[in-house]
């Protein structure tokens, strides 16, 4: 599951998803396509399936999935992510 | 279909039994109409007595501010809290931010390893609708729930979704209208004003594979978390034998003009303007019950206990010394504080608590004021159900509003209800007002029909005849006339016997006397009659001797001889 690239430790960054429904893969590949394009190496990218990994998104207080999460600064985006913009923002406004 | 025990006193009746065991139940209402408590109360009463262990996941509150605001209440959630009831904070983190269509594979994710975990059985999903409060896609946030539903119905959970709902058509909330097709149960919580009251009832909208009462039912909440008031389907009598006593109302006369007093295990309205003794009687009958070492409890409305007692004390009612024994508890009310269920759950628990064999409830008209006419006659039904259910004997006194005889007190329709009906007026007349007792009905009691005049005195309250008289019924003081007037004719006839016995006795002895002065005149008679006779007998016997012997010598017939001792011997 881990997609993230780079050498460096980058800032963590989990995609909860549940399985692989549309949304969940409509958010994969916005991420994952975000990230290729803007922020290369920033992220250490990890994509977590609730269903494999429960306790997880209890810990994270994730239920509604897809969900975005930052976890070193409490920031989440919630949705299929399509919006590229939005996404492309979020990333953006992260501290590095 | 098996049922899970709601853990929320007379919902389980509304329900048939409860909750659809393994199915899911979804509870729709406003703001504060008490879903949560509700969903706390079932996981609790799970936890507790019936070994299910239970989660929420809170999407509104947090767990901490959950356990805060249970800890007011009765309701034990510190003990099982973290055992057997567990809590997941379920809001969205205040950073969240929206962006597409999201579905809720954590939910889901998160539920079903607890329900491995930590064996849970029953399930509240408290608030379910917050998580999307930010959505703008309506088709989202339907077809999440639709598959949230769908999921439980194949998990075996006994579950609740509580849910917000906006007052809608025949009880359906509109927003979740769809959600009827999927649940299996849907309970509607609503609240409404009535005046300036608040009134909560509660609707089963659905309940698939069992009967329900159907309809509106009342309920509070308090530190004992909801309460549903229904009334029994069928009214039954605690002990059937009870109906054969009777209970002493505390006034002799009243007692034999009611065959003894009131039966046991029926209600009697006493009836009447202000200040026509319905406390008093209603007193005394707390008095007679506590005399016979019973225990009695006083429900009043708008005044003081403290002042019934005091009050009947000035007519020789002493309560006090039963209401330190603790036989006699008073308590008070103010009517229009709160709506008639409240009082009626109130009047409920103090029964419970103090398990009396006479209640009064003074005045039970007073309940107009806490939601109408309607809510008054409610509670008063309820009333007389829970009584006869426990053989409590219990008097209503009702305020009349006119002096209208029969009219009054019907309004609230207790004197139907009522077993008995005792009526107290005032009778001007003479320059006086005067309380009179009428005894309008009394089911399964020859009672007197005649009115009585109610006599009330330091020593006590007892009644008196009254007098028709020319077409009126005389009280007070013309009665009082009248049965001196009585009194005066009777003595007059005894002085009147009594000169005739004299004169008799006079004349009696008079003749007495004359008797005996004849007797002894006749004795007199006799004596002197006797000498004359014997002298005479004498004679003849000489005179005869001699002619016996003139005869011999003659040899004459002796009958001449016989003829003249025969002539001398008559």
């Amino acid at each position: 599951m881990d997609a993230a690239p780079g050498p460096a430790p980058g800032l963590p960054l989990y995609l909860f998803v549940a399985g692989d429904n549309p949304s969940s893969i409509t958010a994969q590949s916005s991420v994952q396509t975000a990230l290729e394009r803007y922020a290369t190496g920033h992220f250490d990218f990890e994509i977590v399936n609730v269903f494999e990994f429960p306790e997880r998104a209890l810990d994270n207080r994730v239920l509604v999935t897809p969900t975005l999460v930052a976890p070193s600064c409490a920031r989440r985006l919630i949705g299929d992510l399509s919006e590229a913009s939005q996404l492309h923002y979020f990333l953006q406004t992260l501290p590095r | 279909m098996l049922t899970s025990a709601t853990g929320v006193a007379g919902l389980d009746a509304v329900l048939c039994g409860g909750f659809p065991a393994g199915r899911t139940t979804v509870v729709a209402g406003g703001p504060g109409c008490g879903k949560t408590v509700l969903a706390l109360q079932f996981l609790v009463t799970g936890a507790t007595d019936h070994d299910e262990p239970g989660l929420m996941i809170s999407f509104e509150e947090s767990p901490s501010a959950l356990q805060l605001n249970f800890r007011g209440m009765s309701l034990s959630l510190d003990d099982v809290l973290g055992k057997s009831v567990h809590i997941v904070d379920g809001r969205l983190p205040e950073d969240a931010i929206e962006s597409g269509a999201f579905d809720l594979g954590g939910l889901i994710a998160i539920i079903k390893s607890l329900v491995v975990k930590l064996g849970i059985k029953r399930l509240a999903l408290d608030g379910l609708d917050a998580v999307f409060s930010l959505g703008k896609n309506d088709g989202n946030r339907r077809r999440e729930i639709l598959r949230v539903l769908t999921w439980l119905q194949e998990s075996g959970l006994t579950a609740l979704l509580t849910m917000k709902s906006d007052e809608g058509v025949a009880g359906i909330p509109p927003r979740f209208g769809f959600t009827d097709f999927a649940a299996d149960g849907v309970l509607q919580l609503r609240a409404t004003m009535v005046g300036e009251l608040l009134r909560r009832t509660l609707r089963v909208v659905k309940l698939r594979g069992s009967g329900f009462l159907a309809g509106d039912h009342p309920y509070t909440i308090s530190s004992d978390g909801l309460k549903v008031l229904s009334l029994p389907v069928r009214t039954r009598i605690g002990r059937t034998k009870s109906l054969e006593t009777r209970l002493s109302t505390g006034v002799e006369r009243l007692d034999r003009m009611l065959e003894g007093g009131y039966r046991t295990g029926t209600t009697t309205l006493i009836s009447g303007l202000p200040g026509t003794a319905k406390t008093t009687f209603g007193a005394k009958f707390l008095w007679a019950g506590c005399e016979a070492g019973e225990r009695v409890l006083f429900v009043g409305f708008d005044e003081p206990a403290e002042q019934m007692i005091f009050d009947a004390q000035s007519v020789g009612i002493d309560l006090q010394p039963y209401k330190d024994s603790g036989l006699l508890r008073a308590e008070s009310f103010a009517a229009g504080a709160v709506i008639g269920d409240e009082h009626s759950l109130a009047i409920e628990a103090l029964i419970d608590e103090h398990l009396p064999t006479r209640v009064v409830i003074d005045p039970i008209s007073s309940l107009t004021k806490s939601g109408g006419l309607e809510m008054a006659e409610i509670v008063t039904e309820r009333l007389v159900v829970l009584f006869k259910a426990r053989s409590i004997t219990a008097i209503f006194t009702a305020v009349s509003e006119s002096r209208e005889g029969e009219a009054e007190s019907t309004a609230m329709r207790v004197s139907a209800v009522a077993d008995t009906w005792i009526h107290l007026s005032y009778a001007a007349q003479y320059g006086e007002r005067n309380r009179t007792l009428t005894v309008v009905k009394a089911r399964g009691t020859a009672h007197s029909n005649q009115m009585r005049e109610v006599l009330l005195s330091n020593e006590g309250v007892a009644l008196a005849d009254v007098y028709a008289s020319g077409g009126n019924v005389l009280l007070g003081t013309a009665r009082l006339r009248r049965e001196q007037e009585v009194l005066i004719e009777s003595e007059q006839d005894e002085e009147q016997r009594r000169v005739e016995l004299r004169t008799l006795d006079e004349e009696r002895a008079t003749l007495s006397q004359s008797v005996a002065e004849f007797r002894r005149r006749l004795a007199q008679i006799d004596e002197h009659r006797a000498a004359l006779v014997k002298r005479t007998a004498v004679r003849g016997n000489v005179r005869s001797a001699d002619a016996a012997a003139v005869r011999l010598s003659r040899f004459g017939d002796p009958d001449d001889i016989l003829g003249v001792v025969a002539e001398v011997d008559l």
